[in-house]
């Protein structure tokens, strides 16, 4: 009789571990898919454009009663998602809003927040990266929580180069934010070769409060830096705006996974390419070659790339990538014509995308061939 | 007696020379009858196969976007036009409009041309993409098949007996097939 009480007991014990296992990661499931960004109904009629400016092309227009995500706020502008979007990356917005259209036309919803945002203490008010410490790794969870007052806790160093910080303490981590070569930050809690990054004025020692994770090996002491140095920029954590977002995209990655790059780069130098990895949501490319009309001199430069892409990407991530593809390779002034060739292709076959830009780095021409998907493998 | 042993004895006689030689000599006949002539229809490639049905496709994507882009410069060009026919202008600021009209109508000519030419220049390219990838399976077909020759100008044939000769249909299934 006592056997079965205790067989029972034990059973009803194991259901609540379990039922209370399940509810946090449903919890947190939802969060990952839904927890970013912000969402609205429209009431009226809202243009989604290819750019952020008047001028660019309208791609659609957002009806009374559509829902719609939207994030990467800047300069009154924000990125517009489809609201199923899982993905929080610029790439995979189906176009910019203009913010007062929206807020005119549109109510917002009530926020669907991340569970896992519940530990996180200070966000941006901004809806920049509501995932970003919800994406923090273990080890970092593994660090004492407690926050000391320690008005010199770990040391100033300076980024020896454009670097990323990364939400965890391995290079595959999310990407939060570059760092300029000669930006001073505070560093501490040496794990594995990362350290955790601060910024240069912060006075708690708190995980929490840290930028992210950097390779200790591009942190030097500030007397050791012969570079130029930059002023300080106070900010909070976690605070970027979407054009520094932007930018980070362009750069990080060279340098973070410089082990990788620069291998890639030596591999692939004997075939005359180069290699360029980008952040997560970003995808990678390498450059396979670049070609000026020697006997049409106004005949745009075409340079020719391969995305690093297992699948094709929709024509509107394209236009995405393809932008930021001439914003990281355009030399100056150059007239540069972007051409897109995805894994399998013939590198000098017809290409996937093609895209050609105003001067002002808005998409003039884009267009894409589908018959090349049929017979590329 | 001599000639007899001799003759007996000659290999060339044998029946079995005799029969090797004979085989040597009809063995190339049966695989000259089997040499034959083929016809396929480029267009017809290109009409009835999925391959040819996308290109068509990426075409007319491509005209569209040029098209767009001549609308947006024939528009910036009638405003233009009725800014410098507008009342009210000075004689100089008249004169600056009409030439900015003049220049910005030379420019929209010439981006007409040059949209011409890309559209062909890009028919081109995926006619020649899709006709690549057909020619593919004309050499397979032709050495499997046998066939010495396979036309694909229809100009440059005189007569054709499609019930024995048009290969078009084969070639559109096959490059369907291999499409997938």
């Amino acid at each position: 009789m006592r056997n079965i009480f205790s067989c029972i007991l034990a059973g009803l014990l194991a259901l609540v571990c379990a039922a209370d296992a399940l509810a946090k990661d449903s919890a947190k499931d939802t969060g990952k898919t839904l927890g970013w960004g912000r969402v609205y109904t429209v009431r009226g009629k809202v243009t989604v454009r290819e750019n952020p400016s008047e001028d660019a092309l309208a791609v659609r227009v957002l009806k009374a009663g559509q829902k719609v995500r939207v994030d990467y706020e800047d300069a009154g502008w924000a990125a517009a998602f489809d609201l199923a979007e899982s993905v929080r990356a610029e790439t995979r917005a189906q176009g910019y809003v203009r913010l007062l259209e929206l807020r005119a036309e549109a109510r917002p919803e009530t926020r669907l927040e991340p569970a896992s945002r519940a530990d996180v203490s200070d966000k941006p008010e901004k809806s920049a990266k509501p995932e970003k410490s919800a994406t923090f790794d273990k080890s970092a969870r593994k660090q004492p929580q407690k926050a000391l007052q320690d008005q010199d806790f770990g040391e100033l160093r300076v980024a020896d180069r454009k670097m990323a910080i990364r939400a965890g303490r391995d290079k595959d981590t999310e990407f939060l934010r570059l760092l300029q070569a000669g930006q001073r930050v505070r560093v501490d809690f040496h794990e594995d070769g990362w350290y955790a990054v601060f910024a240069p004025d912060e006075k708690v020692r708190d995980l929490k409060r840290a930028w992210g994770y950097g390779r200790d090996k591009f942190f030097v002491p500030e007397k050791d830096y012969s570079g130029q140095p930059l002023p300080d920029k106070k900010e909070s954590p976690g605070r970027e705006s979407a054009s520094k977002d932007t930018a980070a995209k362009e750069t990080a990655g060279k340098d973070t996974s410089t082990k990788e790059t620069s291998s890639k780069e030596t591999a692939a130098s004997k075939d005359g390419h180069t290699q360029k990895q980008k952040s997560d949501d970003v995808v990678a490319y390498s450059v396979l070659g670049r070609q000026a009309d020697a006997l049409r001199p106004l005949a745009p430069v075409v340079l020719r790339v391969r995305l690093d892409a297992a699948s094709p990407p929709a024509p509107e991530a394209l236009r995405k990538i393809v932008r930021e593809i001439w914003k990281a390779e355009r030399r100056k002034n150059e007239d540069l014509q972007v051409e897109v060739l995805l894994p399998g292709m013939d590198q000098n076959g017809l290409a996937y995308g093609i895209a050609r830009f105003h001067e002002d780095g808005r998409l003039k021409e884009f267009w894409w061939r589908e018959v090349v998907l049929r017979t590329k493998r | 007696m001599y000639q007899t042993s001799m003759s007996r004895s000659n290999p060339l006689c044998t029946p079995f020379f005799l029969a090797v030689m004979l085989a040597f000599l009809l063995a190339p006949l049966p695989a000259l009858a089997e040499q034959k002539i083929g016809f396929v229809n480029p267009q017809r490639v290109v009409n009835e196969t999925r391959l040819g049905q996308m290109a068509k496709a990426d075409l007319a994507r491509y005209v569209a976007e040029k098209d767009r882009l001549a609308k947006e410069s024939a528009a910036q060009v009638a405003t233009l036009r009725k800014e410098a026919e507008g009342p009210g202008l000075s004689a100089s600021d008249r004169a600056r409009r009409e030439d900015l009209l003049r220049r910005k109508a030379a420019q929209h000519e010439q981006l007409l041309a040059e949209n011409a030419r890309d559209i062909k220049a890009e028919e081109t390219r995926l006619l020649q993409y899709v006709m690549r990838r057909a020619e593919a399976v004309l050499e397979e077909l032709g050495k499997k098949g046998g066939y010495a020759i396979i036309f694909t100008d229809p100009a440059a044939v005189g007569y054709v007996d499609k019930a024995s000769v048009d290969l078009t249909e084969r070639v559109a299934r096959e490059l369907d097939g291999r499409s997938k």
